[in-house]
């Protein structure tokens, strides 16, 4: 005759662990409570960069140099297959307000296949002079790989860069340029704007993320001297200080973020200049996007492994700035350890752990509370947005949720990939985001 | 049975809670009412004469009579200034020829001059525009902005709070306070307190390699950590970035951009042919020199005799208080964000 089935309840209060299963169940407890830590420190810093940007003195120290003896400049507007935006990026450039004869646009084309090359030519003819073509048909892939071997055909010390969907305004190179006057100075950030916002949901939640990440995130740090990150595009770069700190690395994904790092490993500082604003593209569907964000995550997990230790001892560096660089070099492995914390949470739970650890499940609940949708990021998102002036998008910040829960797979997913890249010693291929722009008329 | 009903509710309660907070975003997702990008603007309206030129358009446009919304918003005044009703104006004047008020006037709207306007004592102005040049008495007060084509002059005690422009030059004297000040001349309080710059000795050629503390970051970037002092009467090749304070001896010349997080201090006769930079306060002694831009994220003081800029090579000059000596001369932009006066020594 059977026994009829205990509950799981049952059961698991009946279960006593062994020394083997106390340490083991012990192991996960700590993990857990360090993850804990973690996030916490990671809410903390998203409360303390809000209320900086809400409260706190703004810093904008070379905004108003407007007028000075402007260095010589090269523009460098990265392209591959970009036939759908590359003359409105080149005639906004030739609408600028920098003296013509301190500006030369280099179109960098990077071995496009469609009818991108046709159209550099076709403006180089109608601007003899004040375009000149860098048209690349080998080499190795990528944008930093273009760049680098561009590098080359830059004249001055002065180098910024535009990706070919980016829309700059009038006065925006001045701004961009006007920090270099601080010789302390390596790189230099602006504000990027999605402009195609009201295509559909996934637009509008990622306008968005990146107001909080420019509006609130990048400007705080600004205010706080920490470290405003270069974003390899809307910016510029000092060639001299480039050189002097390795010169430009095609080997990552995130070129950006490398060179920020080796910059500020060097003495160097980089400067974020939240009105010089231009417009991009952002992706539409969430494919894109998901290959977008899994490249950002291999791209800066490369960097923290190359440069985390040295930053974090670097004598350049105030105490503030190696704080806030480690964390942001840490924030695409935020998302597997807080899966991890949740199994391991679970795990607790199911081995009845909660007799032993009862307050530190307790304490997890109010992690998951926190950083389940991480409400710190979100408050730093609805600062942005009423920064902005624009409340009623606001309506849309709970379905950041949604995106938050994507990216936390897909950002864990890419740092699986990368530890398999990593044991199998495969190459990380860059993959271009795709552009949805209609060809402009000029073409 | 109970914790069932326990867990039923809290997630109830909790479904419900949630569910408050996606009916607006549920109604904005399907019937969006906020899509635009957000605006980025061609033109930036921080250059310092923006609204003087945008009200010469505008008086333009109504003398060609083109339509507009401001085609029929104008006064007009004789030169006689007879009858004119200075304070209650509502509409932007135009004065057809220079004038010369007898009496102090407080123009409550824009004032337009197609000519040279000298303004008595203890006048008050929105905005002024003239085509010629601009004097305005002592103890004057420009509210918003005021551009002359030709040379604009601040008697003592004026404020010319907001932006001031010329196309030539902008002298201010003692006691006048400014905020942007935009011009090829900028001079303060006069040239009474120029005097005659002395002669200057032989410098001797240093290399800021040797330096106390000094680290090459790059060909033409050194780097000192701590406070720097450079010794009087010495040439310097390349840029400089010091992390503590930095003293520039007397006569002492910089052939490159400066950067010191904690302040500078430039001797008398100093010179810097790049830029100056600093977070903390910049002091520009007596006659010292600087080409570039000179921006502190503080206080600037500007000793008499002091010139920045030159007018071949215009430049800007930013904190946010400026002090200025009578005898200092800039040419480009004085931007102070806060407050800006000409200091009667």
């Amino acid at each position: 005759m059977t026994q009829p089935l205990e509950s799981i309840e049952a059961l698991s209060q009946r279960w006593v662990p062994g020394p083997v299963a106390y340490a083991v169940l012990s192991t996960m407890a700590a993990l857990l409570a360090m993850i804990i830590v973690v996030m916490m420190v990671y809410a903390t810093r998203h409360g303390v960069l809000t209320l900086n940007r809400l409260l706190g003195h703004q810093r904008h120290p070379y905004l108003d140099i407007d007028q000075a003896d402007w260095p010589l400049i090269t523009v460098f507007i990265a392209a591959h297959n970009e036939e759908q935006v590359i003359a409105g990026c080149l005639q906004a450039l030739l609408d600028t307000n920098y003296p013509l004869d301190r500006l030369k646009v280099v179109p960098v084309n990077d071995r496009s296949t469609d009818g991108t090359r046709a159209i550099i030519d076709d403006w180089v003819g109608r601007y003899p002079g004040r375009i000149v073509p860098f048209h690349r048909t080998k080499g190795k892939p990528g944008k930093a790989a273009a760049l680098k071997d561009a590098l080359q055909h830059a004249q001055g010390d002065i180098v910024i860069i535009f990706d070919a969907d980016y829309v700059p305004g009038r006065g925006l190179l001045k701004q961009l340029v006007a920090p270099f006057f601080d010789p302390e100075v390596g790189a230099v950030m602006g504000r990027v704007v999605p402009v195609n916002t009201g295509v559909n949901l996934l637009t509008r939640m990622l306008d968005l993320e990146r107001s909080g990440g420019y509006q609130v995130d990048q400007q705080a740090r600004m205010n706080l001297r920490l470290v405003p990150q270069y974003g390899g595009t809307v910016g510029g770069v000092r060639c001299s200080a480039v050189a002097a700190v390795g010169g430009w690395h095609d080997d990552t994904l995130a070129e950006d973020t490398d060179i920020t790092y080796r910059l500020l490993l060097n003495g160097w500082k980089t400067v974020y200049t939240n009105r010089s604003e231009c417009y991009e593209e952002v992706p539409q569907d969430w494919q894109v996007r998901i290959k977008q964000i899994k490249r950002w995550a291999k791209g800066h997990n490369q960097v923290m492994v190359r440069y985390g230790l040295r930053f974090a001892f670097s004598p350049y560096l105030s105490w503030r700035e190696r704080l806030d660089g480690l964390l942001l070099l840490c924030v695409f492995v935020l998302p597997p350890l807080l899966l991890m914390g949740w199994l391991l949470a679970l795990g607790l739970y199911f081995f009845n752990a909660g007799d032993m650890l009862t307050g530190l499940i307790s304490l997890f609940a109010l992690m998951a509370y926190g950083t389940l949708g991480n409400f710190a990021a979100f408050f730093e998102i609805a600062v942005a947005v009423l920064l902005d002036g624009k409340r009623r998008r606001l309506r849309l910040l709970p379905l950041s949720l949604l995106g938050f829960v994507i990216s936390l797979f897909a950002i864990s997913s890419s740092v699986w990939g990368q530890l398999m890249d990593k044991l199998l010693r495969r190459d990380m291929v860059w993959d271009k985001t795709v552009r949805y722009r209609q060809p402009s008329v000029e073409q | 049975m109970n914790t069932a009903l326990f867990y039923l509710a809290f997630v109830l309660i909790s479904s419900g809670l949630m569910v408050i907070a996606f009916g607006p975003t549920w109604r904005e997702w399907q019937h969006p009412t906020d899509t635009e990008a957000l605006q980025v603007l061609p033109h930036y309206t921080t250059d310092i004469d923006h609204f003087a030129d945008r009200f010469r358009a505008l008086v333009q446009a109504h003398q060609a009579q083109v339509p507009g919304p401001y085609a029929n918003e104008f006064d007009f005044a004789p030169v006689s200034l007879e009858g004119v009703n200075w304070a209650g104006m509502l509409r932007p004047l135009v004065c057809l020829g220079s004038v010369k008020p007898q009496t102090a006037i407080q123009c409550a709207a824009p004032l337009f001059v197609h000519g040279d306007f000298e303004a008595p004592a203890r006048s008050r102005f929105v905005g002024l525009l003239a085509q010629g040049r601009i004097r305005l008495g002592a103890g004057s007060d420009v509210g918003q902005w005021a551009h002359a084509d030709a040379s604009l002059h601040l008697a003592q005690g004026c404020s010319g709070l907001r932006r001031l422009s010329s196309s030539t030059a902008v002298e201010l004297e003692a006691d006048c306070c400014f905020e942007r000040i935009q011009a090829p001349h900028i001079r303060f309080g006069g040239d009474a307190a120029l005097q005659p710059e002395r002669e200057h000795a032989p410098l001797i050629e240093a290399s800021f390699d040797r330096l106390e503390g000094a680290l090459r970051q790059s060909e033409h970037v050194t780097l000192v950590r701590g406070d720097c002092k450079l010794p009087r009467m010495h040439r310097y090749h390349g840029s400089l970035v010091v992390t503590g304070r930095l003293l520039i001896g007397a006569g002492t010349v910089i052939e490159g951009d400066v950067k010191a997080r904690g302040g500078i201090v430039m001797g008398d006769h100093a010179r810097v042919q790049g830029s100056l930079c600093s977070e903390k306060q910049i002091q520009l002694l007596d006659h010292a020199q600087v080409a570039g831009p000179v921006v502190s994220e503080s206080g600037i003081l500007l000793g008499a005799g002091v010139q920045v800029g030159s007018p071949q090579a215009l430049t800007t000059v930013s904190a946010e208080t400026i002090m200025a000596e009578a005898g200092a001369r800039a040419h480009g932009t004085v931007w102070a964000r806060q407050l800006g006066i000409v200091w009667s020594a």
